[in-house]
């Protein structure tokens, strides 16, 4: 039983860094209606930001962070301004491929600018592993843990309760009906990219210390994300946090009881189980067309 | 809107001027698409081909070697230590003026630790550059497609990978310049059951052929001692959750664990097993003998950590003290035991073209003459001496290193 609770805790712990980056992922999702595949990366791209502002600079790592989420936002918005936007009017698939694209050129970015070796980058939340009888907990994951849980919960509150909120709402359902209401599409699309980014660097320092920095970090966790958003519903917040822990949960079940061989193989069986049953993913909404 | 945009253009290329201004080192740029050639300084660097089988007196011949390794990807950091160990061996040549008759022309690619690029390569190292001699590949995945290709046109292969079945397939132009995993694991094992008479090992290893290589060879090497591994895990590369795999090692009441992980990669799981397990656990780690291990790891964490190599920075002898000084002040860090492989292979080729009294470069066999004078090459270097078998290993015993306080340490010398 022991065992049981301890791997569960650690698919839990898991699922929380999948579940952080999924909920950048599904802001650009829900705003956007694109799947934003190199997510992974400006994740990647914060954390080498970070680096440099928190270890090699040594500024505090309340200065550290901001910095690195505004310079990140930069790095995003001129992204989207010379790769994404010319694509708006075309075809979802071709924005796809070109987000496949920003994930490569931003990786060998990463190599010229920082080079190939892995950082170490140090625990911003020290302290010891908490033991509760023969369970035990890392304090940087339930950090983890809880800044996401935080985030959503802020995010859900931006969504709704503010007007870029509901701006941005209105655009994911209708981007023209949303225009022609005075919503300013230049405006909601910087901001959602921005958010997107700024969470994405939150991740990735929260992440770093654990897993390193290196320009591939967001390599395999951008796979896991993508999986996360579309199990948890695309788009869907709390679904984001859903999906994230249900990934992880599997994987470390899957990885106790069958076999670590397939541990990677356990998420992509979920995501067959989910599409075939809910197509829309567990919270995410079924999409009614007028015909 | 036009200034608005180019101000946030500007305020972009300045965040990234600031972030490469401030790496914590230096960046490396690689174009894998173009060819380095790197040769020894020489008076005269025209080739002059010549109708006999020895070149003119006085007169340089340049011998084209093809050095294919990783450069770029996760792994580069590997290709470049290995360069940099090169780059000295190439220094002191010059400087001892070694080759009187020839001049190295290293032509230097990136294999992108890739079988379909490496492929390419060497075919084009080949059949287009008309190399004389193949020095790498790193990564034994790249070696087993490029080998054949290598033996089957003559091209004589320094090889500085560690998989044991290279020599096992009667290849003639084959000549590895470092041990095998099979003579490390040994080491490694001997210690645990016959040293410390340690039972229950466990090991946590790659799904990748080099990973299952290495598990192939340490199940055989504990079958050989009638034990079984009490915990026999897979990751895939790049995975950095090892929660499962360590959960089940506790479980499994293991002394000792050998991983086949990389260095970022075993850094990680040490963390993860030092979190649950203690320190009531030995760590045999492959990644452990790459350079950035301990800067990753930090000495603590590393502490205890056990790996298997040919040579160390820890030795003392004299060779092995003015290679790290050299490395050290031209690199600015400590060298890793891929460092003195890339240093061997190029004083391998040297010391074999300098007992070839000249012979032409052009010839048509000039390759299978390079290949014999490697096979009786005479040549002591920092891992040892090289004296070449039938099948071209000149190591089968490694050494036993654990780091203690930040230094490696030998603990078995087999």
């Amino acid at each position: 039983m022991n065992l049981f609770l301890q791997i569960c805790i650690q698919g839990l712990m898991l699922g929380s860094m999948y579940a952080i980056l999924t909920l950048g992922y599904n802001i650009i999702y829900s705003t956007m209606g694109m799947a934003h595949y190199a997510q992974g990366d400006i994740m990647m791209v914060g954390a080498f930001f970070a680096l440099d502002f928190f270890v090699t600079m040594d500024l505090p790592i309340y200065v550290a962070i901001p910095l690195s989420v505004i310079c990140n936002v930069l790095v995003m918005l001129v992204i989207e301004r010379l790769a994404y936007r010319p694509l708006y009017s075309r075809s979802r698939t071709l924005l796809l491929l070109c987000t496949i694209g920003v994930s490569t050129v931003l990786r060998n970015a990463a190599q010229l600018i920082w080079g190939t070796q892995s950082f170490n980058f140090p625990t911003i939340f020290p302290g010891d592993i908490i033991h509760i009888g023969e369970v035990y907990l890392v304090p940087q994951n339930l950090w983890i843990l809880g800044v996401g849980v935080v985030m959503m919960l802020l995010l859900n509150l931006f969504m709704k309760k503010t007007k870029v909120g509901r701006a941005m709402q209105a655009v994911s359902m209708n981007r023209s009906a949303a225009a022609l209401m005075g919503v300013n599409m230049q405006t909601i699309t910087m901001i959602t990219y921005g958010m997107s980014a700024g969470m994405a660097t939150l991740a990735g320092v929260m992440l770093a210390p654990i897993v390193k920095v290196y320009s591939t970090m967001g390599v395999s966790i951008g796979a896991k994300v993508m999986i996360s958003a579309v199990v948890g519903g695309m788009g869907s917040m709390p679904g984001a946090i859903l999906g994230g822990l249900l990934v992880g949960l599997v994987e470390a079940l899957g990885g106790m009881y069958i076999s670590t061989t397939f541990k990677e193989a356990y998420p992509v069986v979920l995501l067959l189980v989910v599409l075939l049953n809910r197509p829309q993913g567990i919270l995410g909404r079924k999409k009614v067309v007028k015909v | 809107m036009k200034t608005w945009k180019t101000c946030l253009a500007l305020v972009l290329v300045l965040s990234l001027l600031l972030a490469a201004g401030c790496t914590p080192s230096k960046p490396n740029p690689t174009d894998p698409s173009k060819t380095n050639s790197t040769s020894a300084p020489s008076k005269n660097t025209d080739p002059k081909p010549s109708d006999s089988t020895n070149a003119p007196t006085g007169q340089k011949q340049k011998v084209p070697i093809g050095v294919a390794i990783t450069l770029s990807g996760d792994n580069a950091e590997t290709g470049r230590n290995f360069e940099a160990g090169m780059n000295i061996a190439l220094q002191e040549i010059e400087e001892q003026g070694l080759l009187k008759d020839y001049e190295l022309d290293l032509k230097i690619v990136d294999d992108q630790n890739d079988t379909t690029t490496s492929l390419n390569v060497v075919n084009e190292m080949i059949f287009n550059t008309k190399v004389k001699a193949i020095i790498g590949q790193i990564y034994s995945t790249n070696t087993l497609v490029t080998l054949p290709i290598c033996n089957e046109n003559g091209i004589p292969m320094l090889v500085p990978g560690l998989n044991p079945t290279f020599s096992q397939n009667g290849y003639d132009y084959f000549f590895r310049v470092c041990g095998t995993n099979e003579g490390g694991q040994t080491a490694g094992f001997e210690y645990f059951i016959k040293d410390l008479g340690l039972t229950k090992i466990g090991i946590i290893s790659e799904t990748s052929e080099n990973g299952q290589t290495s598990y192939g060879i340490a199940k055989k090497i504990m079958g050989s001692y009638g034990l079984e591994f009490v915990c026999d895990e897979n990751f895939t590369t790049g995975d950095k959750d090892f929660s499962t795999q360590v959960l089940k090692l506790k479980e499994s009441g293991a002394q000792a664990v050998y991983t086949t992980a990389a260095a970022t990669d075993a850094v990680v799981l040490l963390e993860q097993i030092r979190q649950v397990i203690g320190d009531d656990i030995l760590v045999l780690a492959n990644g452990a003998s790459e350079s950035n291990f301990l800067e990753l790891a930090g000495p603590e964490l590393a502490e205890g950590v056990l790996y298997y190599t040919v040579w160390t920075p820890a030795l003392q002898d004299q060779k092995s003290v003015d290679f790290v000084q050299k490395y050290e002040a031209a690199t600015g860090r400590q060298p890793a035991d891929v460092s003195a492989r890339g240093y061997d292979a190029t004083w391998i080729i040297a010391t074999a073209l300098a007992s070839m009294d000249g012979y032409d470069v052009n010839a048509a066999d000039f390759s299978a003459k390079l290949a014999d004078a490697i096979r009786n090459v005479d040549y002591t270097g920092l891992q040892g001496t090289f004296h070449y078998d039938d099948v071209g290993e000149a190591f089968y015993t490694m050494k036993l290193i654990t780091y203690q306080d930040g230094e490696h340490v030998v603990v078995r010398d087999n």
